[in-house]
Protein backbone atom coordinates (compact mmCIF):
# COMPACT_ATOMS: atom_id res chain seq x y z
CA UNK A 1 0.00 0.00 0.00
CA UNK A 2 1.45 3.38 -0.91
CA UNK A 3 1.17 6.42 1.27
CA UNK A 4 -0.95 9.22 -0.09
CA UNK A 5 1.01 12.38 -0.84
CA UNK A 6 0.13 15.60 0.92
CA UNK A 7 1.10 19.24 0.64
CA UNK A 8 3.24 20.55 3.49
CA UNK A 9 3.94 24.24 3.96
CA UNK A 10 7.14 25.56 5.50
CA UNK A 11 8.55 28.97 6.25
CA UNK A 12 12.27 29.54 6.02
CA UNK A 13 13.91 32.48 7.75
CA UNK A 14 17.35 33.54 6.56
CA UNK A 15 19.52 35.99 8.48
CA UNK A 16 23.05 37.22 7.87
CA UNK A 17 25.49 35.71 10.38
CA UNK A 18 26.13 38.03 13.31
CA UNK A 19 29.71 38.69 12.21
CA UNK A 20 28.57 39.84 8.75
CA UNK A 21 27.84 43.54 8.37
CA UNK A 22 24.20 44.27 7.46
CA UNK A 23 24.15 47.71 5.85
CA UNK A 24 20.38 47.61 5.29
CA UNK A 25 19.67 46.83 8.94
CA UNK A 26 22.04 49.61 9.98
CA UNK A 27 20.35 52.11 7.69
CA UNK A 28 16.91 51.20 9.09
CA UNK A 29 18.27 51.44 12.64
CA UNK A 30 19.68 54.89 11.89
CA UNK A 31 16.39 56.05 10.44
CA UNK A 32 14.50 54.88 13.56
CA UNK A 33 16.96 56.80 15.72
CA UNK A 34 16.47 59.88 13.53
CA UNK A 35 12.78 59.55 14.38
CA UNK A 36 13.56 59.68 18.11
CA UNK A 37 13.21 55.93 18.70
CA UNK A 38 16.39 55.88 20.70
CA UNK A 39 15.58 52.73 22.64
CA UNK A 40 15.93 50.63 19.45
CA UNK A 41 19.36 49.09 19.95
CA UNK A 42 19.86 47.13 16.78
CA UNK A 43 18.12 46.10 13.56
CA UNK A 44 19.05 43.16 11.34
CA UNK A 45 17.27 42.55 8.04
CA UNK A 46 16.60 39.03 6.77
CA UNK A 47 14.52 37.11 4.25
CA UNK A 48 11.42 34.96 4.61
CA UNK A 49 10.45 32.21 2.16
CA UNK A 50 7.30 30.11 2.05
CA UNK A 51 7.63 26.68 0.43
CA UNK A 52 4.92 24.19 -0.42
CA UNK A 53 6.17 20.64 -0.77
CA UNK A 54 4.25 17.74 -2.19
CA UNK A 55 5.43 14.70 -0.26
CA UNK A 56 4.25 11.46 1.33
CA UNK A 57 5.16 12.43 4.90
CA UNK A 58 6.31 15.32 7.03
CA UNK A 59 9.77 13.91 7.83
CA UNK A 60 10.68 13.51 4.17
CA UNK A 61 9.35 16.96 3.37
CA UNK A 62 11.43 18.48 6.20
CA UNK A 63 14.57 16.74 4.92
CA UNK A 64 13.95 18.12 1.47
CA UNK A 65 13.50 21.68 2.75
CA UNK A 66 16.69 21.29 4.78
CA UNK A 67 18.62 20.31 1.68
CA UNK A 68 17.06 23.13 -0.37
CA UNK A 69 18.21 25.58 2.32
CA UNK A 70 21.77 24.24 2.32
CA UNK A 71 21.98 23.97 -1.43
CA UNK A 72 20.32 27.16 -2.55
CA UNK A 73 18.29 29.41 -0.26
CA UNK A 74 21.12 30.16 2.17
CA UNK A 75 24.82 30.70 1.61
CA UNK A 76 26.49 29.22 4.72
CA UNK A 77 29.48 31.54 4.31
CA UNK A 78 27.34 34.54 5.25
CA UNK A 79 23.89 33.29 6.30
CA UNK A 80 22.01 31.11 8.80
CA UNK A 81 18.59 29.59 8.24
CA UNK A 82 15.69 28.41 10.40
CA UNK A 83 12.86 26.21 9.16
CA UNK A 84 9.33 26.52 10.57
CA UNK A 85 6.39 24.27 9.85
CA UNK A 86 3.57 26.56 8.83
CA UNK B 1 30.46 32.37 -26.48
CA UNK B 2 28.64 29.78 -24.42
CA UNK B 3 25.03 30.22 -23.28
CA UNK B 4 24.06 29.45 -19.67
CA UNK B 5 21.80 26.62 -20.83
CA UNK B 6 24.63 24.78 -22.56
CA UNK B 7 26.16 21.79 -20.81
CA UNK B 8 29.59 21.41 -22.43
CA UNK B 9 32.74 23.43 -22.77
CA UNK B 10 34.45 22.78 -26.14
CA UNK B 11 37.56 20.54 -26.11
CA UNK B 12 40.87 22.40 -26.11
CA UNK B 13 39.40 25.46 -24.40
CA UNK B 14 42.34 27.39 -22.90
CA UNK B 15 40.44 29.75 -20.66
CA UNK B 16 36.86 30.23 -19.48
CA UNK B 17 35.80 33.81 -18.75
CA UNK B 18 32.69 34.51 -16.70
CA UNK B 19 31.82 38.12 -17.49
CA UNK B 20 30.04 40.74 -15.43
CA UNK B 21 26.37 41.68 -15.55
CA UNK B 22 23.38 41.01 -13.34
CA UNK B 23 22.49 37.37 -13.95
CA UNK B 24 18.88 36.62 -13.01
CA UNK B 25 18.54 40.14 -11.63
CA UNK B 26 20.76 39.19 -8.68
CA UNK B 27 17.64 37.60 -7.15
CA UNK B 28 18.17 35.59 -3.94
CA UNK B 29 21.87 36.54 -3.76
CA UNK B 30 24.16 37.92 -6.46
CA UNK B 31 25.28 35.01 -8.65
CA UNK B 32 23.24 32.43 -6.72
CA UNK B 33 20.78 31.46 -9.46
CA UNK B 34 23.42 31.55 -12.20
CA UNK B 35 25.53 29.19 -10.06
CA UNK B 36 22.78 26.58 -10.55
CA UNK B 37 22.55 27.04 -14.35
CA UNK B 38 23.45 24.04 -16.55
CA UNK B 39 26.77 25.41 -17.85
CA UNK B 40 28.18 25.73 -14.32
CA UNK B 41 28.54 21.95 -13.89
CA UNK B 42 30.77 22.00 -16.96
CA UNK B 43 32.69 24.99 -15.58
CA UNK B 44 33.20 23.11 -12.31
CA UNK B 45 34.49 20.04 -14.18
CA UNK B 46 36.80 22.31 -16.17
CA UNK B 47 38.10 23.73 -12.86
CA UNK B 48 38.61 20.25 -11.37
CA UNK B 49 40.66 19.28 -14.42
CA UNK B 50 42.93 22.29 -13.80
CA UNK B 51 41.43 24.64 -16.38
CA UNK B 52 42.07 28.39 -16.27
CA UNK B 53 39.07 30.52 -15.28
CA UNK B 54 38.65 34.27 -15.00
CA UNK B 55 35.54 35.62 -13.25
CA UNK B 56 34.91 39.35 -13.46
CA UNK B 57 32.35 41.15 -11.28
CA UNK B 58 29.15 39.03 -11.48
CA UNK B 59 31.41 36.25 -12.78
CA UNK B 60 33.39 36.44 -9.52
CA UNK B 61 30.13 36.30 -7.54
CA UNK B 62 29.06 33.20 -9.50
CA UNK B 63 32.44 31.53 -8.77
CA UNK B 64 32.01 32.06 -5.01
CA UNK B 65 28.43 30.75 -5.15
CA UNK B 66 29.67 27.56 -6.85
CA UNK B 67 32.44 27.22 -4.23
CA UNK B 68 35.13 27.32 -6.90
CA UNK B 69 36.40 30.35 -4.97
CA UNK B 70 35.95 30.83 -1.20
CA UNK B 71 34.05 33.60 0.58
CA UNK B 72 31.11 35.66 -0.62
CA UNK B 73 30.29 39.07 -2.08
CA UNK B 74 27.75 41.09 -0.12
CA UNK B 75 26.15 44.53 -0.44
CA UNK B 76 28.55 47.47 -0.52
CA UNK B 77 29.01 48.99 2.91
CA UNK B 78 27.47 52.30 1.79
CA UNK B 79 24.45 50.54 0.21
CA UNK B 80 25.11 52.25 -3.12
CA UNK B 81 25.92 51.11 -6.62
CA UNK B 82 29.46 52.38 -7.21
CA UNK B 83 30.63 53.08 -10.75
CA UNK B 84 34.06 54.72 -11.06
CA UNK B 85 37.75 54.12 -11.65
CA UNK B 86 39.43 52.73 -8.60
CA UNK B 87 43.09 52.29 -7.65
CA UNK B 88 44.01 48.63 -7.42
CA UNK B 89 47.27 47.27 -6.03
CA UNK B 90 48.84 44.07 -7.35
CA UNK B 91 49.50 41.60 -4.50
CA UNK B 92 50.77 38.57 -6.36
CA UNK B 93 52.46 38.92 -9.74
CA UNK B 94 53.47 35.28 -9.81
CA UNK B 95 50.34 34.01 -11.58
CA UNK B 96 49.28 33.46 -15.18
CA UNK B 97 46.93 36.43 -14.81
CA UNK B 98 49.41 38.92 -13.40
CA UNK B 99 52.88 37.93 -14.64
CA UNK B 100 53.36 41.16 -16.61
CA UNK B 101 52.64 43.27 -13.53
CA UNK B 102 54.91 43.81 -10.56
CA UNK B 103 54.07 43.30 -6.92
CA UNK B 104 52.69 46.47 -5.30
CA UNK B 105 52.13 48.04 -8.71
CA UNK B 106 49.23 50.52 -8.76
CA UNK B 107 46.61 49.99 -11.47
CA UNK B 108 43.46 51.82 -12.36
CA UNK B 109 40.48 49.55 -13.07
CA UNK B 110 36.84 50.66 -13.21
CA UNK B 111 34.40 49.14 -10.74
CA UNK B 112 30.63 48.95 -11.33
CA UNK B 113 28.82 47.01 -8.63
CA UNK B 114 26.29 47.06 -5.81
CA UNK B 115 27.38 43.83 -4.13
CA UNK B 116 31.17 44.02 -4.14
CA UNK B 117 32.04 43.78 -0.47
CA UNK B 118 34.19 40.67 -0.16
CA UNK B 119 33.58 38.64 2.99
CA UNK B 120 35.35 35.58 4.34
CA UNK B 121 35.73 34.28 7.91
CA UNK B 122 38.97 34.70 9.87
CA UNK B 123 40.34 31.24 9.09
CA UNK B 124 39.54 31.63 5.42
CA UNK B 125 41.29 34.98 5.35
CA UNK B 126 44.44 33.58 6.99
CA UNK B 127 44.46 30.80 4.40
CA UNK B 128 44.23 33.31 1.56
CA UNK B 129 47.09 35.32 3.03
CA UNK B 130 49.32 32.32 3.84
CA UNK B 131 48.83 30.78 0.40
CA UNK B 132 49.38 34.13 -1.39
CA UNK B 133 45.95 33.94 -2.95
CA UNK B 134 45.05 37.61 -2.73
CA UNK B 135 45.70 38.87 -6.26
CA UNK B 136 44.53 42.48 -5.96
CA UNK B 137 43.62 44.91 -3.18
CA UNK B 138 41.87 48.29 -3.32
CA UNK B 139 43.90 51.29 -2.29
CA UNK B 140 40.83 53.10 -0.90
CA UNK B 141 38.45 50.20 -0.26
CA UNK B 142 35.25 51.66 -1.81
CA UNK B 143 32.89 48.84 -0.76
CA UNK B 144 34.10 47.72 2.69
CA UNK B 145 35.77 44.48 1.56
CA UNK B 146 37.60 42.56 4.26
CA UNK B 147 41.36 43.29 4.16
CA UNK B 148 40.69 45.60 1.13
CA UNK B 149 40.41 42.54 -1.10
CA UNK B 150 39.51 43.20 -4.76
CA UNK B 151 40.44 39.82 -6.29
CA UNK B 152 41.41 36.34 -5.15
CA UNK B 153 42.88 33.14 -6.58
CA UNK B 154 41.98 29.48 -6.22
CA UNK B 155 44.38 27.21 -4.36
CA UNK B 156 45.94 26.04 -7.65
CA UNK B 157 46.16 29.73 -8.77
CA UNK B 158 44.42 28.84 -12.02
CA UNK B 159 41.20 30.67 -11.16
CA UNK B 160 41.02 34.42 -10.61
CA UNK B 161 37.90 36.23 -9.45
CA UNK B 162 37.83 40.01 -9.14
CA UNK B 163 35.20 42.72 -8.81
CA UNK B 164 37.02 45.45 -10.83
CA UNK B 165 36.85 45.33 -14.62
CA UNK B 166 40.24 44.89 -16.35
CA UNK B 167 38.41 44.47 -19.68
CA UNK B 168 37.12 48.04 -19.34
CA UNK B 169 40.66 49.36 -18.88
CA UNK B 170 42.08 48.56 -22.31
CA UNK B 171 41.59 51.72 -24.39
CA UNK B 172 43.03 55.15 -23.64
CA UNK B 173 40.09 56.87 -25.36
CA UNK B 174 37.74 55.65 -22.65
CA UNK B 175 40.03 55.75 -19.63
CA UNK B 176 42.77 53.60 -18.18
CA UNK B 177 44.76 51.02 -20.13
CA UNK B 178 46.14 49.15 -17.15
CA UNK B 179 43.93 46.12 -17.78
CA UNK B 180 45.72 45.24 -21.03
CA UNK B 181 48.58 43.49 -19.26
CA UNK B 182 46.24 41.08 -17.51
CA UNK B 183 45.12 39.72 -20.87
CA UNK B 184 48.65 39.83 -22.29
CA UNK B 185 49.85 37.87 -19.26
CA UNK B 186 47.23 35.23 -20.02
CA UNK B 187 48.17 35.05 -23.70
CA UNK B 188 51.82 34.68 -22.78
CA UNK B 189 51.31 32.03 -20.13
CA UNK B 190 48.53 29.87 -21.49
CA UNK B 191 49.31 29.60 -25.16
Amino acid sequence: MTEESKVFTFKVEIMLRSEVLDPQGETINQSLKNNDLNNVLNVRQGKLFELQINCSNLEEAKKQVESICKDMLANPVIEEYKIFEA
Amino acid sequence: MLWHKEVKIPEKTDLVILPGGFSYGDYLRCGAIAAKSPIMSAVNDFYLKGGFILGICNGFQVLTETNILPGALITNRNQKFICKEEEIIVQNSNTVFTSLYENNQNLSYPIAHHDGQYFIDKNGLSELIDEERIAFKYKNNPNGSIDNIAGILSQNKRVLGLMPHPERAVDKDIGSTSGIKLFKSLLKSIR
